[in-house]
């Protein structure tokens, strides 16, 4: 699941608009992850994770029968919906004939969009133009089904370190200054919309020479690297230094979430190279058994003096236009417990009731019976990605 | 621990209950039919304007010079040094705009078309869900051209601004000759032609007259004057001009030509309603277009034209006249123009009057006893867009440039239902801001004259001709005398001219609610129909309005709303039911100086107040009767 995290070329799909493109280069040595895994495993601990969610308002208009003019207001959801009915509208709309089945497909749809709807075999030599409508431009229709494909085959990122500070805030919408004659009119509007502020830290700056085996061909031939065996010497950079920032696992993270913030579950117009954008998707994010839909609102980090070899902190604010609690009641209330076996517990003088440390199996913690099937915090379908 | 939805002790807390609309607005400047307009001469290069584009407004509105607009552009140097070379701005008045936004809503449908044939089908995808595939139109807001431009250099940044102005502008000078000298000099071909009655269009029905002038695009050539001795008079009216295939052409005609390529029919349509808001085709406006009243009036009249089913030689197009209009779709038609919306023919006084109240009958220009007149020496000019107003005050009917930049005649929708609309449906999350204006009327009595034959305007003296008063007592208690008159020729019998004044008095008054509406950028809306506001139940008619668009800002639509239509409470007693009393027992219809008395229903469980249904019917006519 998220304990691996996905090579970072896994994002270069992702569009994030005319005016930036994230190229990737052949990485001759091994980005290195020091975090522990385990902690990224939803069922363990509390990932921090974001997803790209498709249009709302599009995957509505997809999933259903013509009707016009399509509701705007009811978009995304009902006021009763929860995440699960959020996730079933994307594997819906995952079902639908516009998704692309292999990466071939994709290639052949993103070349298309790229000939202005032309298509040129060049098996047969022979060219084939889409139909082009007058009203709405073919191509750019192309564009929005390539890009939504691009969405639907992002993997979630998950980030290796948590944040070390979420903040949620829920702003009242109210005013209270005007007067009368015998005090203030007060007018309640409800709450802003949830914002949310992010600042984490990366992790170091690591990565480690390549072994492989030699039985199968390594993309770094003819980059430096040999081309069977052991390596014996490298020419790519390794160890915790600032060269290896860019070959480290915690760079990549980083720069994985600026992709998502580049895009920001946008559809761009990369045919017009406009700003103008076609299509308003979300970013999920998933902690803490909840999961905020919304977008982001700025992005920094820092480089300084002194983390020089990692350590890059971030901040980002989110504001949240749906927010789901995606709890569920799955384990008994029982007496806490030390961390540790200790006698100032009430339990350690009998024995059978001893408590164990941590991660020992013959736990008191029995589970439950799920009331409910188990339910990811993050959204399963994307958890699973279309050939890519 | 469960979530917060099955929480028993956070029950009323509901998430995502309040709605975010996700929309992604777009406009787009066409000049001169292009996204970029020419830059240097020599090596044809051209400039796209569309990166210099920051802001754009645009205005439109049911009345002839309602339609405008301005956009904002931001120049960096090295363009502006293009744009503005040598001192000569390439941005210049005269050019032609059009303006397109990108929709509020989604459509469907637009890509039904895509097939696995095609190039689509390489790439391996289902066609059949192109059909469900949505996309946001971008519809036409504004055509119009560029009244002035300007420029200005500051800090190293060149601003422009352009204004502009409707196609419509240019109809305040483009004249009609209504009666040109007997003696002038004119060019050739030249539509200048005396008249005895005064004005070519006297007598002449509405439709007529603004088909005449959609169709005569430049209208007259100034100058025509009359003159005693060819010496005393120098003019280059009759110059003409060598053309590149060698002959000589009035310069007349040339301008003629260019401006029938520039309002031809393909690129400004004219769009005519009739009485019942029926659109007319273009050969169905042909038809009403070109024939006068007395032609018109007989084939409406026609029991072959009005019964359906009347076959006879309806389909032979060639035999009459109302088998023509048969052929062209007007059958049973003659109630779009004419049409009796208050008075029933049964009981008329004057029984030439079938159907009482007849469009063709009602001329902007009518005969009066000093208006017959032959100029000598003098040429009379009118602006086409005045005559045009002058029909449109006759009438009561609309004429305007559309958002798409048809012209349109029609008349007011004030009663449209429009609730099945979403465009035309302002729900709670549409509205930014609103403010509704009550003011007091214009006026509390009416008093509509006639002459004593129809079709002649026999002036203002009270002791010629017929009258009808109404008076609104109501208002009149509320607010005084306030006095309105009209004069009209397309009536003489006092009963009519009483219910015109009683319709003349609603007009006039149509802006005593009024409200503005700001909403987010809805370029699908056009001006002239209602809008309806579920909060309000009730409906506003869209005079007026404007989309401010500003790239990287709020975008939004405000619209300048009048003659309310809300739910009626009847007059009744005040107060709690009696014991076996029913809510309608307590509805007098007949004491209307009893307050308000809203019924109320129940809607779902929830009590709601209801309007009086059929008001108008259930009003003892008498009361009001001038018998």
């Amino acid at each position: 699941m998220a304990r691996t995290p996905p090579p970072a070329l896994l994002y270069q799909p992702l569009p994030a608009g005319p005016g930036w493109k994230r190229t990737y280069e052949i990485q001759a040595n091994v980005p290195i992850d020091g975090s522990r895994g385990i902690l990224r495993d939803s069922s363990v601990g509390s990932p921090f994770t974001l997803s790209v969610i498709p249009p709302p308002l599009l995957m509505d208009a997809m999933n259903r029968e013509r009707k016009e003019p399509i509701d705007v207001i009811s978009a995304s959801l009902r006021v009763n919906d929860d995440f699960t009915a959020f996730q079933e509208k994307i594997t819906e709309f995952r079902s639908n004939g516009i998704v692309t089945k292999s990466n071939v497909q994709q290639t052949r749809l993103e070349t298309l969009v790229g000939n202005n709807g032309i298509f040129f075999d060049p098996q047969t030599g022979q060219t084939n133009q889409a139909n082009v409508l007058g009203i709405a431009d073919v191509t750019q229709a192309l564009s929005v089904i390539s890009q939504l494909n691009a969405l639907l085959a992002t993997p979630p990122l998950t980030l290796l370190i948590n944040p070390m500070a979420f903040s949620i805030v829920r702003q009242k919408k109210q005013q209270y200054s005007d007067r009368n004659r015998s005090g203030y009119i007060f007018m309640a509007w409800g709450e802003e919309q949830v914002r949310l502020n992010v600042s984490g830290r990366i992790g170091a700056y690591y990565a480690g020479t390549r072994y492989f085996d030699g039985d199968s061909p390594q993309n770094f031939q003819g980059h430096g690297g040999p081309s069977r065996g052991r390596i014996s010497t490298t020419t790519s950079p390794s160890g915790n230094q600032f060269a290896t920032m860019r070959d480290s696992a915690s760079y990549q993270n980083l720069m994985s979430l600026l992709t998502l913030f580049r895009n920001n579950g946008y559809i761009y117009d990369l045919v017009g190279e406009s700003e103008a954008h076609w299509w308003i998707g979300m970013i999920a994010i998933s902690y803490d058994q909840w999961t905020y839909a919304g977008h982001f609102e700025n992005f920094s980090f820092t480089h300084q003096e002194t983390t020089m070899r990692g350590g890059i902190e971030f901040t980002f604010d989110f504001v949240a236009s749906f927010v789901f609690d995606n709890a569920q009641r799955n384990f008994q209330v029982l007496p806490i417990r030390a961390p540790t076996p200790s006698p100032s517990e009430p339990l350690w003088s009998d024995p059978t009731k001893r408590p164990l440390p941590i991660g020992t199996t013959r736990g008191r913690l029995q589970p439950a019976p799920r009331l409910n099937p188990p339910l990811s915090p993050v959204a399963d379908p994307l958890r699973a990605p279309l050939l890519r | 621990m469960p979530n917060l939805l099955d929480r028993p002790y956070a029950g009323n807390f509901q998430p995502n209950a309040r709605r975010v609309v996700k929309y992604t607005p777009d406009a787009l400047v066409y000049v001169n039919g292009d996204l970029s307009i020419p830059g240097c001469p020599k090596c044809n290069g051209r400039i796209n304007i569309q990166r210099f584009v920051k802001s754009v407004s645009v205005e439109a509105g049911v009345h002839a010079g309602a339609a405008s607009g301005s956009i904002q552009l931001a120049v960096p140097v090295i363009w502006g040094d293009q744009l503005f070379r040598e001192g000569r701005m390439l941005l210049q008045p005269g050019l032609e705009v059009h303006i397109y936004m990108r929709g509020y809503f989604p459509v469907q449908g637009q890509f039904a078309h895509l097939d696995t044939a095609d190039a689509v089908g390489q790439t391996g995808l289902n066609q059949g869900n192109f059909d469900n595939f949505p996309t946001y139109p971008y519809y036409h807001v504004f055509h119009g051209v560029v009244t002035s431009a300007d420029y200005s250099y500051s800090d190293g940044f060149y601003s422009a601004s352009l204004q502009l102005a409707s196609m419509l502008h240019f109809w305040q000078f483009h004249n009609i000759a209504t009666n040109a000298a007997l003696v002038a000099v004119k060019p050739d071909g030249t539509r200048a032609q005396p008249n005895i009655w005064g004005n070519i269009y006297t007598n002449m029905h509405p439709y007529a007259i603004i088909y005449d002038l959609y169709r005569s695009i430049i209208g007259a050539p100034g100058g025509i004057e009359g003159i005693a001795r060819l010496d005393t008079y120098r003019t280059n009216l009759n110059a003409t001009i060598t053309t590149r295939d060698g002959q000589d052409r009035l310069i007349y005609s040339m301008v003629q030509l260019y401006w029938e390529e520039r309002f031809r029919t393909s690129i400004q349509s004219l769009r005519m309603y009739g009485v019942n808001g029926k659109l007319y085709n273009a050969v169905q406006q042909a038809y009403i277009g070109r024939r006068n009243s007395t032609k018109l009036n007989k084939l409406l009249q026609h029991n072959q034209h009005l019964d359906l089913d009347a076959q006879s030689n309806a389909k032979d197009p060639f035999s009459r006249s109302f088998a023509v209009a048969k052929a062209i779709g007007l059958e049973g038609a003659g109630l779009d123009v004419t049409f009796a919306p208050s008075m029933g023919t049964e009981g008329a006084s004057d029984e030439k009057e079938p159907l009482d109240f007849n469009m063709t009958s009602i001329f902007a220009f009518t005969l009066s006893p000093g208006s017959a007149n032959l100029n000598v020496f003098n040429t009379s000019y009118m602006p086409k867009l005045t005559i045009a107003q002058q029909v449109c005050e006759a009438t009561g009917f609309e004429f305007y440039q559309d958002v798409d930049g048809d012209l349109v005649f029609k008349p007011p929708f004030y009663n449209l239902d429009t609730r099945s609309s979403r465009v035309y449906r302002l729900e709670d999350i549409d509205i930014i801001s609103f403010s509704v204006q009550e003011k007091e009327p214009q006026a509390t009595y009416c008093t509509v004259k006639s002459g004593l034959i129809n079709s002649l305007n026999t002036g203002s003296d009270p002791s010629v001709g017929n009258r009808g008063t109404f008076i609104d007592w109501r208002l009149v208690c509320k607010y005084g005398w306030r006095p309105a008159d009209m004069e009209i020729t397309y009536f003489s019998n006092p009963k009519s001219l009483f219910f015109v004044a009683q319709h003349r008095l609603d007009i006039l008054n149509i802006d005593i609610h009024s409200a503005q509406v700001t909403i987010p950028l809805r370029p699908e809306m056009r001006p002239g129909y209602p809008v309806y506001i579920p909060s309000l139940d009730c409906f506003y008619y869209i005079t007026a309005l404007s989309h401010q668009f500003s790239f990287g800002s709020a975008c939004q639509t405000s619209l300048t709303l009048t003659a309310r239509r809300a739910k009626v409470f009847a007059p009744g007693l005040p107060g709690p039911l009696q014991e076996g009393e029913n809510a309608i027992d307590r509805i007098k219809l007949d004491e209307p100086w009893l307050p308000e008395r809203p019924l109320e229903i129940m809607d779902n469980g929830i009590p709601r107040w209801a309007g009086f249904p059929n008001l108008v019917m259930a009003l003892d006519p008498l009361k009001l009767n001038p018998k």
